[in-house]
């Protein structure tokens, strides 16, 4: 039967901006909304600057690996943090973004996309990243034609269909195994010699009938007509074709660092720079989640970051 | 018959239509024999009385053929907001169940004139657009980013006349997803030719409708 999901929304009522707040989280995942329940509860002034509501955490089916919530989607572990923190005060500025970040003495001046400027003693970056693309021919063609970068969005245009995932982390196991429920099959391509994800999820797709992989393989190109009909592969043997009519790519991600470009150091993956208290090299400046250079990118550790980034932001503006 | 809104959702649903301002009436058509029609009908109607300002006309396509030419519906089911100056340019093709909840509830709310939808300067540059446009979002009810897509375009048509949005949910309306090759959502295409994918910020609407 039907089932109705309502979103919780992150505020009902309009925000009247401060002049002057003691910390700006930029972003709204689960490491900012854990920023904002740390940062409020210690009674600083706190503004969240959130341009997309969700964000990655909504393309997640099933998350078990957050502690106290067994088996629970993206978006409902979403709405969850979401009710948790309006018990708190926090700012809000939704479908907003931080347009130019700069700091003038001791104080950070963010511009807004909606023209306004907010002046902030700290900043949390939390602008997690977009989904990295294959960058193969073919790929920008197909986009919403048969490439796709969200299973729970995409998944049921290819029912009874054959469709490759790229990618062999915690999400391209997750996309093989929700979509072999119902597509025909599921070829994995992994350009590496091993999967990276959790052995829990590398071994459900050894057991799957309609699961098969290849190991040091990659996408050469997507090629079709009006939809996706078929991708090339490289391997060790060559070059073969493979048809498909669905290609979900879950490469990672590329994270959202260009707002503190030239601000703060970054590595060679466009990742912020921190160290264990979340800062940056800027005081004052931290960021969290899947924008800084942590290795794992998991909901859990964002959240944990958020909290450690909102009480190194206190401690900094008691010092 | 089995009621599709349970308690939970019912208070939810009570509680996000609380802060309407403005009377609001939805208008629906249908379809003879049409089981989506019968669902979103009964849906429609179980939410009627969660709000003193929602009000609610039922049309049925096979045989009101004044009221089919007023609102230039063909299809059923199809929805219409009109708010308080009966003012309505978007349309919602489908049943707004599973995620679609959120736009129809969203886009009944913004015509109850809750809140101005955009700052200052996106709306002003909204109200420049002088063309006709048509936007039409394509979604399913799976999807969690397609009712941001689709209550930007039902809001652009809200605030320009020029602009009309139609949203289809692309399971219930196949043959429409398929003419538009949709096997990705939230789909958009503007003027029947310019596309955009995914659940786009308002800023990238205005600049695919101006290039």
């Amino acid at each position: 039967m039907f089932d109705f999901k309502i979103d919780k929304s992150f505020q009902e009522k309009e925000t009247i901006i401060k002049e002057l707040y003691d910390v700006v989280i930029i972003g709204g995942g689960p490491g900012a909304i854990n920023a904002a329940l740390y940062a409020a509860r210690n009674d600083l002034a706190t503004l969240m600057v959130v341009k997309e509501d969700g964000g990655q955490l909504l393309n997640t089916k099933i998350i078990d690996n957050y502690l106290g919530f067994y088996n629970i989607s993206g978006e409902d572990l979403n709405n969850k943090f979401k009710t948790h923190l309006s018990n708190f005060n926090v700012d809000i500025l939704l479908n907003v973004s931080v347009t130019k970040l700069t700091k003038e003495k001791e104080l950070f001046i963010a511009n807004l996309s909606n023209e306004k400027q907010i002046t902030s003693k700290t900043v949390i970056l939390a602008t997690g990243g977009n989904p990295r693309k294959l960058g193969v021919k073919g790929e920008k063609e197909f986009a919403g034609r048969g490439v796709s970068y969200c299973v729970i969005c995409d998944g049921a245009f290819y029912r009874d269909r054959n469709v490759v995932v790229v990618g062999g982390g915690n999400s391209a196991l997750e996309a093989a195994l929700d979509l072999a429920k119902y597509v025909k099959s599921v070829h994995i391509v992994q350009i590496m010699d091993h999967f990276t994800g959790d052995k829990i999820l590398v071994d459900k797709v050894k057991e799957s009938n309609n699961i098969t992989y290849e190991l040091s393989s990659e996408i050469k190109e997507i090629i079709g007509k009006d939809n996706v009909e078929k991708v090339v592969v490289s391997n060790k043997e060559g070059l073969k074709e493979l048809e498909v009519e669905g290609v979900f790519i879950e490469i990672g991600i590329i994270p959202n660092s260009e707002l503190v470009k030239g601000l703060v150091p970054l590595n060679k993956f466009n990742e912020v720079i921190t160290n264990f208290k979340q800062e940056t090299s800027l005081a004052g400046l931290y960021a969290i989640g899947d924008v800084t250079d942590f290795i794992y990118k998991q909901v859990i550790t964002a959240a944990s970051q958020g909290a450690v980034a909102a009480l190194s932001a206190n401690k900094y503006l008691n010092e | 018959m089995k009621k599709l809104l349970n308690e939970e959702i019912t208070e939810q649903i009570k509680e996000m239509l609380s802060v309407m301002k403005e009377e609001v009436n939805l208008v629906l058509f249908t379809e003879k024999d049409s089981e989506s029609s019968k669902i979103t009908e009964q849906l429609i109607k179980e939410i009627e009385p969660l709000s003193e300002m929602l009000a609610v006309n039922i049309y049925s396509l096979n045989e009101e053929q004044e009221a089919k030419e007023k609102y230039q519906i063909s299809e059923a089911p199809a929805l219409l907001v009109f708010n308080a100056k009966a003012e309505a340019r978007g349309v919602f093709y489908g049943i707004p169940a599973g995620h679609e909840i959120n736009t129809l509830l969203t886009t009944i709310v913004d015509a109850s004139n809750y809140a101005q939808l955009y700052e200052e300067n996106v709306i002003k540059e909204i109200k420049t657009i002088s063309q006709p446009t048509n936007i039409k979002v394509f979604v399913t009810t799976a999807c969690p980013h397609c009712p941001g897509a689709a209550i930007n375009a039902l809001r652009l048509a809200q605030l320009n006349n020029n602009i009309k949005a139609e949203v289809y949910e692309v399971h219930t309306y196949g043959d429409i997803g398929q003419k538009y090759h949709v096997s990705g959502v939230p789909k958009i295409v503007i003027d029947e030719t310019k596309e955009l994918m995914g659940n786009q910020p308002i800023e990238a609407f205005l600049e695919k409708i101006s290039n």
